[in-house]
C-alpha cells in the first residue's frame, strides 16, 4: 500500500530541486495534487493507481518549469547564485586546509625539535595527505546527514542544512586566512638547498596534492549531490565547488606555463610565490565566473544539467589534474631560484595565460551546448 | 475536437474573469469547470492555468487568499478584484466583435 504522505513528500522534493518553483508555487500545487488523488479515488480507483494518474496528469517539473520558470525569473537567478556560493564557501576552506597542511606540518614538526628538511618534508606529505583524506570524510559525514535530514524532514530542511553548513565554514574560511600556521613560509634560516631537500622529501607529489586532489574531492560532492536531489540546485553547489577547486588551480598552472616558457622550470621559484598571490584572490573569481558561464551553456538543456554535468565537471577536473601532473614533471631543473624578484609584466602575462583558459573553456562549453541542442 | 494552443492561451484570462465573477474558486476546480463549459472541448493543463493565475495577479486583475476547505485541506483561492471586473468588460466586447464580424463573414460566403 502506498503511503501517500512520503509520496508527496518525494514529489515535492523534485520540485524543490528546480529553480522554477517558489515554495507558494508547490504548496499550491500539492494541493492541487491532492484533489485530483481525490477525484481518482472517489472513482473507485486504488490509491498508487490514483497518485500516479493525478501526477502524471500534472505534469513533472521538466513539463512545468519553463512556464513557472518565466515567471520566477528573478527567484531562480537568486536561487542559482546562492547556490553556486554554498559551494564556492564549502570548497575554499577544504582547499586552504589541504594547501596550508605541508606547511603547518613544517611549523609543527620545527616546533617539536626535528631540523632535518628531508624528514620534514616527508612528515609533510604525510600530513597533507591526512587533511585531504580528513577534508574528503568531513564532506562525505556532512553529506551523509544532509541526506539523512532531506530523507525525514524534506528538502526544506536539505536547503536550511547546506546553508547552514556553508555559513559555518565560510567562517572557517575567514579564520584560516588569518592563521599563520597555515602561510607558505619557510623559516627564515633556510636556505635554497635546505628549501629543495624538503620539497624532495614530500616527494613526488611536489605539494602539487591538490592537482590531484581535485577529481576526487570532485567525486565526493558528486557522490554526495546526485544520489537523491538531482537538479540545478546540486548542479549549482557543485559548480561553485568546483569552480574554487578548479581555479585556484588553473590559477596557479598559468604561473606554472609562464615560468615554463620563460626559464624552462615550472617548478617551484620561492621568491615568485608571494607575489603570484597578490593575484590569487581575483584570478579564481574571476576564473570562477568564468566557469559557471560556461557551465551555464551547457547545463542550459535540463537532460545536459541531470547527467552530464557530472561527468563534465569531472573530466574538467581530471584535465586540469593532468596539466597539472604534466607541467610538474616537465623538463627543466627541479628547483629554480635567484630569478630576481617577479616583474611587473610577468603577473600580466600569467593572467593573460589565464584568461586564455577561461575563453577557451567558454568557447567550448558553448560549442557543446549548440551540439546539445542541435 | 481541441481547441488550438494560441486561442487556448488567448480565451484563458477572459475565462478565468469570467468563471471568478460567478465566485471565488482554485485552480482545480477552474480546471474543471471550463471543461464541463466547453464539454471537453477546452483542456487547460495546470502548467498553463498557474502563470496565467500568478500573471493575473500581478497585474491586480485577481488576487488570492489561502483558506481552509470543509474537507479541511488548505486551498489557494482567487478573487475578481474591481479592476478585472472592468477587464472582463472589455474583453467580453472584443470577443463579442470577433464573433459578430466572423458570424457575418461566414453567413455571406453561405449566402
Amino acid at each position: 500500500m502506498l503511503d501517500l504522505e512520503t509520496a508527496i513528500l518525494a514529489w515535492r522534493a523534485r520540485f524543490r530541486a528546480s529553480n522554477a518553483f517558489t515554495a507558494a508555487d508547490i504548496d499550491e500545487l500539492e494541493a492541487h495534487l491532492r484533489d485530483a488523488i481525490d477525484a481518482h479515488v472517489a472513482a473507485g480507483r486504488p490509491l498508487d493507481e490514483a497518485f500516479r494518474l493525478a501526477s502524471e496528469r500534472l505534469g513533472d517539473t521538466v513539463a512545468l518549469a519553463p512556464e513557472f520558470e518565466a515567471k520566477n525569473r528573478a527567484t531562480a537567478w537568486a536561487s542559482r547564485a546562492a547556490w553556486s556560493l554554498a559551494g564556492a564557501l564549502v570548497a575554499s576552506p577544504l582547499l586552504r586546509a589541504v594547501l596550508g597542511a605541508p606547511f603547518a606540518s613544517l611549523r609543527l614538526g620545527a616546533a617539536a625539535g626535528a631540523s632535518d628538511p628531508g624528514a620534514l618534508g616527508r612528515a609533510a606529505w604525510i600530513g597533507t595527505w591526512a587533511a585531504f583524506a580528513g577534508a574528503l570524510l568531513v564532506v562525505a559525514a556532512i553529506a551523509w546527514l544532509l541526506r539523512r535530514v532531506e530523507a525525514r524532514r524534506g528538502s526544506r530542511a536539505l536547503e536550511r542544512g547546506v546553508f547552514a553548513v556553508a555559513i559555518v565554514f565560510a567562517l572557517l574560511a575567514w579564520t584560516g586566512a588569518f592563521q599563520p600556521a597555515l602561510e607558505a613560509r619557510f623559516p627564515a634560516s633556510w636556505s635554497v638547498d635546505e628549501m629543495n631537500a624538503w620539497y624532495r622529501g614530500v616527494s613526488v607529489l611536489r605539494r602539487w596534492e591538490h592537482f590531484y586532489a581535485a577529481p576526487l574531492a570532485i567525486a565526493a560532492l558528486g557522490w554526495a549531490l546526485r544520489a537523491r536531489s538531482r537538479g540545478p540546485r546540486p548542479f549549482w553547489f557543485a559548480a561553485g565547488a568546483v569552480a574554487m577547486l578548479a581555479f585556484e588551480d588553473l590559477g596557479a598552472l598559468a604561473y606554472r606555463v609562464f615560468l615554463w616558457a620563460r626559464y624552462g622550470s615550472a617548478s617551484f621559484a620561492p621568491d615568485w610565490e608571494l607575489a603570484c598571490r597578490l593575484s590569487g584572490f581575483l584570478v579564481p573569481v574571476v576564473g570562477a565566473l568564468g566557469f559557471l558561464f560556461a557551465l551555464r551553456r551547457v547545463g542550459a538543456r535540463s537532460a545536459w544539467r541531470r547527467v552530464e554535468c557530472g561527468r563534465w565537471l569531472a573530466l574538467a577536473a581530471a584535465a586540469t589534474s593532468a596539466l597539472g601532473y604534466a607541467l610538474v614533471h616537465a623538463p627543466g631543473p627541479r628547483a629554480t631560484s635567484g630569478l630576481g624578484p617577479q616583474p611587473a609584466w610577468a603577473a600580466l602575462v600569467g593572467e593573460a595565460i589565464f584568461a586564455s583558459y577561461v575563453v577557451a573553456l567558454v568557447a567550448l562549453s558553448t560549442r557543446a551546448a549548440r551540439a546539445a541542442k542541435a | 475536437m481541441a481547441l488550438s494552443k494560441d486561442l487556448t492561451a488567448a480565451s484563458a484570462a477572459p475565462l478565468v474573469l469570467s468563471l471568478l465573477s460567478r465566485g471565488d474558486s482554485y485552480g482545480y476546480e477552474l480546471i474543471r469547470a471550463v471543461r464541463e463549459l466547453s464539454r471537453d472541448r477546452i483542456e487547460w493543463t495546470e502548467g498553463m492555468l498557474y502563470p496565467v493565475l500568478h500573471r493575473m495577479e500581478e497585474q491586480e486583475l485577481v488576487e488570492s487568499y489561502w483558506a481552509v476547505a470543509e474537507s479541511g485541506r488548505k486551498r489557494k483561492y482567487y478573487r475578481i478584484t474591481k479592476a478585472g471586473i472592468a477587464a472582463l468588460r472589455a474583453q467580453r466586447e472584443e470577443w463579442v466583435a470577433v464573433y459578430a464580424a466572423l458570424s457575418r463573414a461566414w453567413r455571406s460566403a453561405n449566402a
